[in-house]
């Protein structure tokens, strides 16, 4: 699944860069297997994420218009934050994850990912399963995070300010 | 301006660019030790500007140097509270 959206973010980027790219030319500058291309490029339709013209021999590729409701802006807002993208991603490739799996991945202390996975399932992201004293956490809507994880790029503010709270984070850890 | 006026002037800028990013960060973290964090580096600027404008506007009396050394309290004190504040998590 995490290569999967690695690639698929490739692409998308690609194609949004050089809007009418055709086939060959993504599987020559990405590299990646004819077959292979083809099926992502196929998801990255299905999902209204780009759009294919035939023109000639070619089949071109445009990306398409993202139309973001409030509840896509809510989880977008989340992904900004890398320690709540990186739980995500976790969850994304391993549901029902309890906080003890999540910390071990993400590396950070337990209560830090208990906060951050409170503020997803208060924001309704993420749903929490109680079973015994153990809590069990997964993602609500797979599918609607993925496309908005292709689609987001981190941009120099996003850095600017990740940082900074990672800073602080160290110290609270220390 | 001096050399040590413009060092003055150009920290302040700096610890402004610091505290409208730490802003950022606590509008999005929405966590108290960002926030006082971000007040510290607010009253810094402030501290800069104030001092920067002795020479544009002079002032009579210790006034600016009597406020700076409060901002300079103020300041430590912030820093101080963000270390010992702890989150409600």
């Amino acid at each position: 699944m995490e290569f999967d959206l690695e690639t698929r973010r490739k692409i998308y980027e690609l194609i949004k860069k050089s809007p009418g790219i055709h086939f060959r030319e993504i599987e020559r500058r990405l590299k990646i297997a004819v077959g292979n291309l083809q099926y992502h490029l196929r998801y990255l339709e299905k999902k209204n994420l780009i759009r294919s013209d035939q023109d000639g021999e070619y089949i071109r590729y445009f990306p398409k218009d993202c139309q973001l409701d409030d509840v896509d802006k809510k989880i977008l807002s989340f992904l900004r934050r890398r320690t709540s993208r990186r739980i995500l991603v976790y969850l994304l490739n391993n549901p029902n994850a309890n906080n003890k799996d999540v910390s071990k991945a993400v590396r950070l202390s337990p209560s830090t990912i208990s906060w951050h996975l409170n503020k997803l399932v208060e924001a309704g992201i993420v749903e929490k399963r109680k079973e015994g004293r153990e809590s069990y956490f997964e993602v609500k809507d797979p599918e609607r995070i993925v496309k908005l994880l292709i689609t987001y790029k981190e941009s120099f503010l996003d850095r600017l300010v990740e940082g900074f709270v990672e800073a602080w984070e160290h110290t609270e850890r220390k | 301006m001096e050399l040590d006026e413009i060092i003055r002037v150009l920290s302040s800028f700096l610890a402004l660019a610091i505290f409208t990013i730490s802003a950022i960060a606590y509008l999005r973290e929405r966590r108290r030790k960002i926030l006082l964090v971000s007040a510290a580096f607010f009253f810094y600027a402030l501290k800069g500007f104030l001092k920067v404008s002795d020479i544009i506007i002079p002032q009579k009396g210790d006034v600016i140097d009597i406020a700076a050394n409060l901002l300079d309290f103020v300041i430590l004190l912030l820093f101080f509270s963000a270390m010992v504040v702890k989150e409600s998590r």
